[in-house]
């Protein structure tokens, strides 16, 4: 069959990504410079599982991406990359898609990789995993030979690969017989760079390096989820400190080599601190509410559209971030491919007469509307917190309901029917 | 949310995992719609075309609210060496000074 090699990924860039990465083949890969020691990292928020199948969490993401790994992900560019398939093949007509595994690999207990282990995992993905939908397209999936993993297509989506690529929930790759067990239950068993090592609940996560790990060859070093990985440090202690205070504070007397999400308050602070530097990821994540249009008054579209016309955006992200934003009309960063401004008439537009007016024309009778919201990722709890006075302002009974967790709030199961709006930040799409 | 391309970005607004829960899951016929062409369509202009229809859709019917995006800043020890902030912590490639 006519098959085209790791190709057109429709991304923008993909080609040159094709090209680049066959350029660095011949470069010298990274090698650790120094090796040992415990690297103490201080998050922000719990970490609720290592189920990388069924959690939304980017506290699980955070640790569990450094021991698990997925067929395809993303690189530094954002493009689709490989991570444990040495090729990807895609046939001429879009519906055969043909991943070839890495030689060598082995799971942190020692059993190696073979595409019984992909077929497990796909098929315990499709049960349960959150973003299950990306495989609704696909037909089957099969292995012709312990190397070869073979997805078929009911159409052509010429996205397959990006959407497969996604790291929201990525479909990582874990023993057969770990995957058929229920979510939540499986023993966190990778074939990364790390292994687990121990997990205390509410307190820290420790992973070990693992020795028998095999690098993609195909990078010369890191590249956003993929590329040459190595566990250079012995262990890497990830520490649930998320009263930031106390996390700053640890990252000033060294008692952590790594804290995440410095607050805004803190960074002038810490930038003249001998011994901690500040690195910064400009743009790190959209901040996101998402209306119910399940129950009254948020199924009217008139009331979500005075929701909208309320708000005062700059006003909600300074509350969130302090001042570390930009204002956005778009679901994507600038300058990315699919950047676009349309329907930006409608993003903040700050007129209460309007909203009023459409408050009005809705027939809304001061039915309360809910925010949910949480309490451990500050950005979240002060969007909310801001939107509610907004909305108030503007005539709606806007109440705040705030849970103690991080998770995301709304999944993609269905729950009972809540009116109102949740936020988001942690979900990456 | 980490705006990880077209589809990937706006695929939670999409039949079947529509976040903002419409009746009988039924999700908005107009971005259901726009949001097919945005994974059937075989150019990337036409892919782009169809993003810009849908978050105008989900815009104007409000399938979500975004605020704006927010950066995000993180503490290292200097005595780390190789890290980079990154959507994700990756401990892989970075070393202690001895």
């Amino acid at each position: 069959m006519p098959s085209r090699r790791f190709l057109d990924l429709l991304l923008p860039g993909a080609l040159t990504a094709l090209l680049s990465t066959t350029s660095v083949m011949a470069q010298e890969a990274f090698t650790c410079p120094a090796t040992g020691g415990d690297l103490i990292v201080g998050i922000e928020s719990g970490v609720p599982t290592l189920d990388q199948h069924t959690a939304t969490s980017s506290a699980t993401r955070n640790v569990a991406m450094n021991i698990f790994e997925t067929l395809v992900i993303r690189d530094e560019n954002m493009n689709p990359a490989p991570d444990l398939a040495a090729s990807i093949d895609v046939s001429e007509d879009g519906l055969t898609y043909t991943f070839v595994l890495r030689e060598g690999v082995k799971f942190h207990n020692g059993k190696p990789l073979t595409t019984a282990d992909v077929v497990a995992s796909f098929d315990r993905y499709k049960e349960l995993g959150v973003n299950r939908a990306t495989l609704d397209v696909v037909a089957s999936w099969e292995a012709t030979d312990d190397m070869t993993f073979v997805i078929t297509l009911n159409q052509a989506q010429p996205t397959f690969l990006e959407s497969l690529s996604s790291y929201t929930v990525p479909i990582v790759i874990v023993p057969a017989e770990e995957a058929a067990k229920p979510a939540g239950q499986i023993e966190p068993i990778g074939t990364g760079p790390f292994k687990f090592a121990e997990f205390v609940p509410d307190s820290f996560v420790r992973l070990e390096r693992y020795d028998e790990y095999v690098a993609n060859d195909s990078f010369p070093g890191l590249s956003g989820f993929a590329g040459h990985k190595q566990a250079c440090v012995d262990t890497v202690t990830f520490r649930m400190l998320t009263e930031p205070g106390a996390r700053m504070a640890a990252l000033e007397t060294g008692e952590v080599h790594i804290a995440e999400n410095v607050p805004t308050i803190s960074q002038e602070r810490l930038a003249g601190t001998e011994g901690v530097e500040l690195v910064r990821l400009e743009n790190f994540a959209l901040n996101v509410a998402y209306p119910n249009w399940s129950a009254p008054p948020t199924d009217n579209l008139q009331v979500r559209q005075a929701i909208l016309a309320a708000l005062d955006m700059e006003e909600i992200m300074e509350a969130a971030t302090d001042g570390a934003f930009e204002l956005n009309p778009s679901f994507q960063f600038p300058d990315t491919g699919y950047y676009s401004t349309a329907g930006e008439e409608f993003y903040n537009q700050h007129d209460l007469e309007k909203a009023k007016a459409l408050l009005a024309e809705s027939g809304y009778n001061n039915e309360p509307i809910v925010l949910l919201t949480n309490q451990q990722f500050p950005n979240m709890y002060n969007s909310a917190l801001v939107m509610a006075a907004q909305l108030q302002a503007a005539g709606m009974n806007a109440e705040l309901r705030a849970s103690s967790t991080g998770r995301r709030l709304l999944p993609p199961v269905r729950r009972k029917p809540r009116a109102g709006t949740s936020s988001s930040r942690s979900g990456p799409r | 949310m980490t705006a990880q391309g077209g589809p990937t970005s706006l695929r939670n607004l999409a039949n079947p995992n529509n976040v903002y829960k419409p009746v009988d899951n039924a999700g908005d016929e107009a971005f259901n719609a726009a949001f097919s062409k945005i994974e059937a369509g075989a150019d990337l202009d036409t892919r782009r075309e169809a993003f810009a229809e849908a978050q105008a859709i989900a815009f104007e019917n409000v399938l979500a609210i975004p605020f704006g995006i927010m950066s995000n800043a993180q503490g290292v020890r200097a005595t780390v060496e190789g890290y980079q902030p990154y959507y994700n912590t990756r401990v892989s490639n970075v070393w202690l000074e001895q």
